[in-house]
């Protein structure tokens, strides 16, 4: 689950004072940032009222119980990841914490609705550069933008993939800015992560919270897994029949248990690229009992090691001939490959064209407000405003090549200026943004800490989004990193029926 | 005029292997003066063969094995007729220069003028350029890539040995050494420096008796394409010192060698491969040549196929007895 | 299910019993030390070595013995070492495991791991190989009742037994075998029989079969032909056989003739031997055929059902 996004506060906006009540909230602290749960003038918004009386009747002990249950219940399900070293193997939980992230129904039809816009735009766009390249010719998009994308995969050209559809699973990160509006801040289309949390957040805390999860009409999202097994089986004409399997890059994977969990609620095999063999432009399995066909593999191994006669040869992690049967069309691949062209941070600034230009709608969602330092005006912009932007490079990801400028020094500021100057066709620029803030436990309180929220998007033959999310949460006061390896953590996100 | 093509290539293991994967991009193609007559495949041990076509056009065909096996050999035979071409003029004007714009140039072209894999810029580069009065191109396009073909062809040594496959462009411009494959990624990344498209051309080269030539007779060939908006492709061959004419026969082209090796595959099992490659271009009345003539050669123009993961767990599980 | 997943299970089972048997024999032999006077006690480690495939490293002496057998990395048959090894194909197929089985292997791995000879020398060093025995039977339990009997628990009674009736013939080669009983000067004393028997933790069902007169004959009877006894070669053949009828349940049936026939061959001489035909010195080959049998099952079931090459099958 990474999130390279170290937003930042924007300083000078003074800590308002608290809702003012006593009981849990002493210590709520209400900023700049939009609030889920309390108005900017301290009232509770008419969703958080249940679980605001709740929480005044419910001792701090007991809350403490419940969290201290909810972390059991992830060890025993093995809802872990895996610390190796030499001597240990040390499994740690991600931090879940019980309070729920609650969004009304409207909010979620809004939501809901931009990104089916959204991912069909997408998948549109993929099609067509990997085919026409209609988007090319009319100048929507500069073609080196595509071409020297590193993601960009020119076998995929002219290979059919089902119903179009390139990208079947997809988590898209939204934050909530100080408007109260949502926005997208980025696309994952490549191998998603977190769904695995996102049902095991529900459990524990429909569990800790039963008869407020009853009375608040909250939407079921259990179905995922039967979701995502039928947007597989949809993609072949095999359906009920077809052999489907989870492609996993191993044990020290840190997303490992995600790809065991996904297999083993589907009901499908979980294998890595050495129990799969091609022959004659089929894949199979090997077994105890013999070779199977396989018809769909859900990969969860990037592109770039997903096949070493293809693609890297030195990854041991792949299947040699895989992306040849691919094309042969005897097996079918989600999400497809060559996806990651199209959640790059660069044409992340284009989507809105994009949905303007194949589906000649607005955008429902919009996205963040980005500058692409190749433009020389919006260049001259950020260098002008490096104290207030955010400047990432377009390839990197984990927070390198960052520059987040109010935080930066002055000598650090001028030092990047350098390298944008030097390249600035690897660099994009975006202001600061406040996430928005949520009632989280802290030490037997509740206290606002900043959210996000990252919804899931099937799509097979049509597409479906359970009505949920992970809500990642910065777990340390004042931060906006929900990193899960930099003191992030998760809640449960609900949905309301009405 | 006709000529027969006979290319052998030959995989010999030092332990038995399994699950041979390999892809092969040896098919002449068929466009311009050049006509594809015949082509026929064959491996052993025998295998089903599948051909896709690349999207550089080439014609990639592919096979695995699955049982153990010691060797694989594959041999490859085909005709090809070469219509005369027109010979190239002695330069075009210099308003050529101004031709490469955003309207001549397309989609396909824009690959052929970025750094790829092997063709890349370099310090090295930069020196041999300063050294050879390469920075800028000198008089029209045409001309400086006549000057180029030479100049290359007199700067570098031709010799086997010196760099291996996988040898990036410094390795050759250091030691000022090297084989085909090394001249062409050197001529393509000046090219695409001085804003020309250029592609490298994987194929064979027909050695007559009274050819001057450098490169090896019994190999596959690499050479040069370039994009002159007026004239379209044309081709050099840099080891050799001349513009690539009805001797040279094309099989692949790409960004460079990455995108067009002869063999490229991939095994099961713990052993060493060698390689044997023999190859044959007459014109079709003389008679093929057979097999003796085979020998190793340093994997210049295939690699040797990459052993993958696998049999080594079980191997050391059953040890642990 | 996954040859890879079958292979993991059948030789973390085997680690496991390999260690359950290293770490008795080590406990048995410590504590039966205080009732032999200093030689015996010294001579009689060789066959503890010996059991355990180990290499006889310096002098015969109790200390740096126990250290070869039970901590040594470089050993692969320590106690230590299968339990690595153990945990290491269990991690593999972690979620093959339930998070008891999972959490009980690597409690157990840890608190050896750092485990020193001059923690335990001092004060009663069977102590922690009593205890390390105690948490793999817990482990067994464990992996008895919390798994689902499916053809993945099957490779884990596959390679537990196939290991346990190889260690048994071995141990029992040791005591009956032609170093054992030629060379007078190794032969085994009355004390040795009764440590035998408590190796193979089988003094009391011993005892209940035979009554308390310990005669070799006996013994070598119980070990290999009793039916009831779970330490017996004759019981632990019986499983495998068991086994062998659950395991890659979708093989043809040509596939499977090959291994079920091997194991039959050995369930029948297991079966039919009468200790009496052995005992005027044939029970050495016939021991030695057991192991090879053994082996031969193990190289069936890979070649059938795990490392087979993919062109046999389609």
């Amino acid at each position: 689950m990474q999130h390279e996004a170290a937003l930042n506060a924007r300083a000078g906006h003074s800590a308002a004072a608290g809702p003012g009540r006593e009981g849990p909230y002493k210590n709520y602290v209400l900023g700049a940032a939009y609030d889920e749960m309390f108005a900017a003038n301290g009232t509770v918004r008419a969703h958080y009222a249940q679980l605001d009386s709740r929480l005044t009747t419910l001792a701090p002990e007991e809350l403490h119980r419940r969290q201290q249950a909810c972390e059991l219940s992830f060890l025993h399900q093995g809802i872990t990841f895996t610390v190796y070293s030499d001597k240990q193997a040390t499994e740690r939980i991600i931090p879940t914490d019980l309070l729920p992230r609650i969004v009304t129904a409207a909010e979620w039809g809004r939501i809901e609705a931009g990104l089916k816009q959204r991912i069909l735009a997408l998948n549109h766009f993929l099609r067509d550069i990997y085919s026409d390249g209609r988007v090319l010719k009319d100048g929507v998009i500069p073609r080196s933008m595509i071409y020297g994308s590193r993601h960009y995969r020119r076998e995929m050209r002219g290979l059919q993939v089902p119903h179009g559809a390139y990208v079947n699973v997809c988590g898209t990160d939204l934050v909530r800015r100080e408007d109260g509006q949502f926005v997208v801040l980025e696309d994952n289309l490549r191998v998603p992560s977190g769904v695995s949390y996102m049902l095991a957040n529900r459990d524990v805390v429909r569990r800790a919270f039963p008869n407020l999860f009853r009375a608040m009409g909250v939407r079921p999202i259990e179905q995922y897994p039967r979701e995502l097994l039928a947007a597989l089986r949809a993609l072949t004409p095999f359906q009920h029949d077809a052999s489907i399997a989870v492609l996993t890059p191993g044990v020290f994977n840190s997303a490992y248990f995600e790809h065991a969990f996904l297999a083993r609620q589907m009901g499908v095999e979980l294998v890595e690229g050495r129990d799969l063999l091609v022959n004659d432009n089929v894949v199979y399995a090997r077994t105890t009992s013999g070779l199977k066909r396989i018809d769909v593999i859900y990969r969860r191994i990037d592109d770039d090691f997903i096949d070493p006669l293809a693609f890297r040869d030195e990854s041991s992690l792949g299947v040699p001939g895989l992306f040849n049967a691919y094309r042969a069309g005897s097996v079918v691949i989600a999400n497809a490959l060559g996806t990651g062209v199209a959640d790059d941070k660069a044409i992340y600034a284009y989507v809105p064209r994009l949905i303007r230009y194949y589906l000649s709608e607005e955008p429902i969602l919009d996205s963040v407000e980005t500058f692409l330092c190749r433009e020389p005006k919006s260049l001259s912009h950020v260098l002008a405003n490096l104290d207030r932007l955010v400047v990432k490079a377009v390839g990197e990801s984990g927070g390198y090549g960052m520059l987040v400028g109010p935080h930066a020094s002055k000598a650090e500021r001028e030092a990047f200026a350098e390298k944008l100057k030097a390249d600035p066709e690897n660099y994009i620029a975006q202001p600061t943004i406040q996430l928005s803030t949520a009632p989280t436990f802290v030490d037997g309180g509740v206290e606002a800490r900043h959210v996000d929220l990252r919804p899931f998007v099937l799509h097979g033959e049509e597409t479906v989004i359970v009505p949920g999310a992970l809500t990642r949460v910065a777990l340390k006061r004042g931060s906006l990193v929900v990193n899960s390896s930099q003191g992030g953590g998760s809640k449960d996100t609900w949905v309301l029926s009405n | 005029m006709f000529f027969s093509i006979r290319h052998v290539t030959r995989f010999r293991y030092s332990a038995t292997v399994r699950e041979s994967v390999m892809e092969l991009r040896m098919q002449p193609r068929s466009e311009g003066p050049q006509a594809l007559r015949s082509f026929q495949l064959n491996t052993n041990p025998r295998a089903q063969l599948y051909a896709y076509t690349d999207h550089f056009g080439n014609a990639v065909y592919h096979f695995n094995v699955l049982r153990a096996h010691e060797e694989l050999r594959i041999e490859a035979q085909s005709v090809i007729e070469i219509s005369h071409r027109v010979p190239l003029p002695d330069a075009v004007d210099e308003l050529e220069w101004e031709r490469y714009n955003s309207y001549n140039l397309t989609d396909d072209h824009f690959d052929l003028l970025e750094p790829s894999r092997f063709a890349f810029g370099s310090p090295a580069l930069d020196r041999f350029m300063i050294e050879k009065g390469l920075e800028n191109p000198q008089g029209d396009p045409l001309t400086a890539l006549k000057g180029l073909n030479r100049t290359i062809h007199d700067a570098f040594g031709y010799e086997v040995g010196i760099t291996q496959v996988h040898s990036p462009i410094n390795h050759a411009l250091e030691e000022r050494r090297g084989v085909c494959q090394d001249f062409a990624h050197v001529m393509i990344a000046i090219a695409r420096r001085w804003g020309i498209p250029a592609r490298y051309v994987s194929g064979y080269l027909h050695h007559g008796p009274q050819n001057q030539d450098r490169s090896q007779a019994d190999a596959t060939h690499a050479w040069v394409e370039v994009y002159l908006p007026s004239l379209g492709w044309v081709g050099f061959d840099p080891t050799n010192d001349v513009p690539a004419g009805e001797r040279h026969i094309r099989a692949a082209i790409g960004r460079d060698y990455a995108d067009v090796p002869p063999t490229r595959g991939t095994f099961k099992g713990i052993a060493e491969s060698e390689l044997a490659i023999a190859v044959a271009v007459e014109p079709t009345q003389a008679p093929i040549r057979h097999e003796d003539f085979l020998r190793v050669a340093c994997p210049m123009s295939s690699p040797p196929p990459t052993p993958s993961m696998p049999e080594r767990l079980y191997h050391q599980q059953q040890q642990q007895q | 299910m996954l040859s890879r997943v079958a292979d993991s299970m059948y030789w973390m089972s085997r680690y496991l019993e390999r260690a359950e048997h290293t770490a008795r024999l080590i406990a048995v032999k410590l504590e039966s030390m205080i009732e032999q006077s200093r030689e015996d006690a010294d001579s009689s480690w060789w066959r503890v070595v010996a059991a355990l495939a180990a290499e006889e490293v310096g002098p015969r002496d109790a200390f740096a013995i126990t250290q070869n057998l039970a901590f040594e990395p470089a050993n692969p048959s320590s106690l230590l070492s299968c339990l690595r090894n153990a945990r290491d194909n269990a991690r593999q197929v972690r979620e093959q495991l339930s998070l008891e089985v999972w959490e009980n292997l690597n409690r157990l791995y840890l608190k050896l791991q750092p485990m020193t000879m001059e923690a335990i020398w001092v004060h009663h060093p069977a102590r922690l190989f009593r205890e390390a025995l105690q948490d793999l039977h817990t482990l067994g339990g464990v992996t008895y009742s919390t798994l689902s009997h499916g053809e993945a628990w099957y490779f884990l009674e596959l390679g537990r037994h196939i290991e346990r009736a190889q260690l048994i013939s071995r141990l029992l080669d040791l005591h009956f075998g032609r170093s054992a009983t030629e060379v007078v000067a190794e032969a085994p004393k009355y004390f040795d029989w009764l440590v035998l028997l408590k190796f193979c933790s089988a003094f009391e069902p011993y005892c209940k079969a035979y009554t308390a007169a310990i005669r070799p004959e006996k013994i070598a009877e119980f070990l290999l032909f009793d039916a009831e006894f779970p330490h017996s070669v004759r019981f632990s053949v019986e499983r495998v056989c068991a086994a062998l009828l659950h395991v890659a349940p979708g093989a043809p049936p040509g596939r499977r003739a090959a291994v079920e026939r091997l194991a039959g061959r050995l369930k029948a001489s297991v079966d039919f031997t009468q200790i009496e035909e052995l005992m005027s010195g044939s029970i050495a080959p016939f021991l030695g055929d057991i192991s090879r049998q053994c082996e031969q099952i193990h190289d069936a079931v890979y070649a059938s059902y795990i490392a087979y090459g993919a062109e046999t099958v389609l």
